[in-house]
């Protein structure tokens, strides 16, 4: 009985991370295909390199 | 007085080391000290030598600085897995919750690890590896170049490096990535991805690179430097487990199983892919070298660990000389990061360095070495400083292989004269001893010899100095044969040329056998076994020692031997 218990309770938990990342990847921008995919050189701002805040510019 | 300490963890190879005004002073990888292979976790182990070595207090630590920005590399995860729905779900999962339970808590592990709260930074990944390259390289300005398979976005940087410090000028962004390129055909090939790169690129000498148009297909270089992937034959950016897709199996014929017998088409798969990386990194340089109008190169990030590339790099991009960082992967980020808040803070007082010493680890004094001696029971003669390398030389002279244990351990994967296993070139027998009763590794897998620097010209097709075995010259046509353990298939040799300045009792070693034998040169491998860490401590190596076919150990001024 036990077991079947923990068993619900996992999949419920794995129910509402992957509804939970659902939401979150909504928020997430589209990848700028232009930006990025073409393999080709990108040119870095200064700004990129500022170490001093806590994750960089995102 | 500034320390300032550098940390890399949580994706492979986690490390730490401190950087005392401006000078790597120590520093080691988590994996010595916890014998698990490429630990990732937080480096407790590894900060706390570095402080216990240099007698650093916590407290007095300027800053710590983290070789990566987890949210930049989070960025990334989550928009690419947007670009591929519900087939990246697991994905972006694992990348949510590395971020969450371990890479934004950097800032509370090393509280807790340190015992106060010291400001952390966090240094852009491809920017510790310009770092840790340029700022222990012998050059007042140079090119740099950053390859391997991803940091936040960027795979690929191009920098300057002056005495203003490092400006960073063009990058290749993620999925493109050379080293995701060879990632994923060492998993096509049946190899471990981060681990056996190495053993794809000795393959690759065997085949013949009949597989160039199909392999080409992967990887377009442009006229440019620059390269694209064909992401149809790629599954990184949506799958953590599968590297490629049905696509490639289509192209290529079915994948080689862990286990399988490694076949020619195989050879010939190793030899295409190789082939393909060399061409890009030489177009890369070149790059490099155009945009910065510098002919001094600095060279850094897991790419930079092809050695066979690196040589042509040397030969063919238009460089006067090249720096490459020892510990190009993502262990020396840890160095990178710190070098480069050091040199944001003090920029006047950068100094090229001469003789860039990766000996930076722990060592053990005598006592302690015989203190372990009497743990094991081991039977052992005590020497005269000078007497060791005498009596070594003669034992491998004499056709014995034997275990060195010398000094501080090296920061990085190559053994350089510290922790090695050494033995008789010489021997054409002995590449299969060492792989069959030893290392217990692939026989396909070739050796280092290290020469006496003054004697390297004697030997090996390399100008100049290679103290950090990130070569791979021709040995010279008239010696293949007189050192056949270290001349592999194609005529060539990872070399390691050994200095007076930078390790004086190795250096006392070989020019004693080569006085003994006319053949200044050793067969130098990691003091290791298949699977685990190069040893760190007297009792790793004395466990090491006793589980092999070693016949002595040469440790602190004691031999070992099995039967005395």
């Amino acid at each position: 009985m036990d077991e079947i218990s923990d068993r619900d309770e996992r999949a419920e938990a794995d129910r509402k991370s992957a509804a939970l990342l659902r939401r979150l990847m909504e928020l997430v921008p589209e990848p700028d295909a232009a930006a990025s995919s073409d393999g080709t050189w990108t040119v870095r701002r200064k700004s990129d390199f500022d170490t001093s805040d806590l994750y960089g510019d995102p | 007085m500034t320390n300032i300490l550098g940390i890399s963890c949580y994706y492979h190879d986690a490390a730490a080391a401190l950087v005392q005004n401006g000078d790597v002073v120590a520093g080691a990888e988590e994996e010595r000290f916890t014998r698990r292979k490429h630990d990732s976790g937080f480096p407790r182990n590894a900060i706390h030598f570095c402080l216990d070595c240099t007698g650093v207090a916590a407290r007095d630590l300027d800053r710590v600085v983290f070789y990566d920005k987890p949210l930049k590399k989070l960025e990334r995860a989550l928009v690419t897995a947007r670009g591929y729905g519900d087939r990246a779900d697991r994905m972006a999962e694992w990348h949510l919750s590395n971020f969450v339970h371990r890479e934004s808590r950097i800032a509370e592990d090393g509280a807790e690890t340190l015992g106060v709260a010291i400001p952390v930074e966090y240094c852009e990944h491809h920017l510790s590896h310009a770092a840790s390259a340029f700022y222990a390289s012998p050059f007042e300005r140079a090119a740099i170049l950053t390859v391997d398979g991803v940091g936040e976005w960027a795979t690929t940087g191009i920098y300057a490096g002056s005495p203003a410090g490092i400006e960073q000028l063009k990058e290749i962004r993620y999925p493109h990535s050379l080293g995701l390129f060879y990632a994923t055909l060492t998993a096509y090939l049946g190899f471990e991805v981060n681990e056996g790169e190495y053993k794809v690129m000795g393959l690759a000498s065997y085949g013949k690179p009949t597989y160039d148009d199909r392999v080409g297909e992967l990887l377009q270089l442009h006229e440019d430097g620059s390269f694209r992937n064909n992401l149809d034959f790629y599954a990184y950016m949506y799958d953590r487990e599968a590297m490629y897709t049905s696509r490639l199996v289509d192209l290529l014929g079915p994948p080689r199983a862990p286990n399988e017998p490694v076949t020619e088409r195989h050879r010939n798969i190793a030899a295409s892919m190789q082939k393909l990386c060399e061409e890009a990194l030489v177009r890369l340089a070149r790059a490099a070298r155009r945009e910065t109008g510098i002919d001094l190169l600095c060279l850094a990030g897991g790419v930079a660990h092809n050695v066979v590339a690196n040589s042509r790099v040397l030969n063919e991009a238009g460089f006067a000389e090249i720096f490459v960082q020892p510990a190009s992967g993502d262990s020396g980020g840890a160095i990178g990061a710190a070098l480069h808040a050091h040199h944001r803070v003090s920029p006047a007082q950068r100094r090229p360095v001469a003789d860039y010493d990766t000996c930076i680890g722990p060592s053990f004094t005598d006592t302690e070495i015989e203190e372990a001696l009497h743990r094991f029971g081991a039977a052992h003669e005590r020497l005269e400083p000078e007497e060791l390398p005498r009596r070594a030389a003669r034992l491998l002279a004499d056709n014995f292989v034997v275990g060195w244990f010398q000094g501080r351990m090296e920061f990085g994967p190559r053994a350089l004269g510290c922790r090695s296993i050494l033995a008789n070139p010489c021997d054409a027998r002995m590449k299969d001893i060492l792989n069959a009763r030893i290392k217990y590794r692939e026989d396909f897998r070739p050796f280092a010899p290290a020469v006496l620097e003054e004697r390297s010209a004697d030997y090996f097709e390399h100008p100049g100095k290679s103290p950090y075995m990130l070569f791979c010259p021709p040995v010279k046509r008239e010696k293949r044969e007189l050192i056949p353990a270290v001349t592999h298939v194609d005529g060539t040799a990872r070399v390691q040329t050994v200095s007076k300045t930078l390790n004086p009792r190795f250096h006392a070693l070989i020019a004693e056998f080569g006085r003994l034998t006319g053949v200044p040169v050793l067969v130098n491998t990691s003091f290791n076994i298949r699977g685990e860490p190069i040893v760190c401590s007297p009792t790793d190596a004395l466990k090491c020692f006793y589980g092999t076919d070693i016949d002595f150990l040469a440790i602190g001024d004691f031999v070992v031997g099995k039967s005395f």
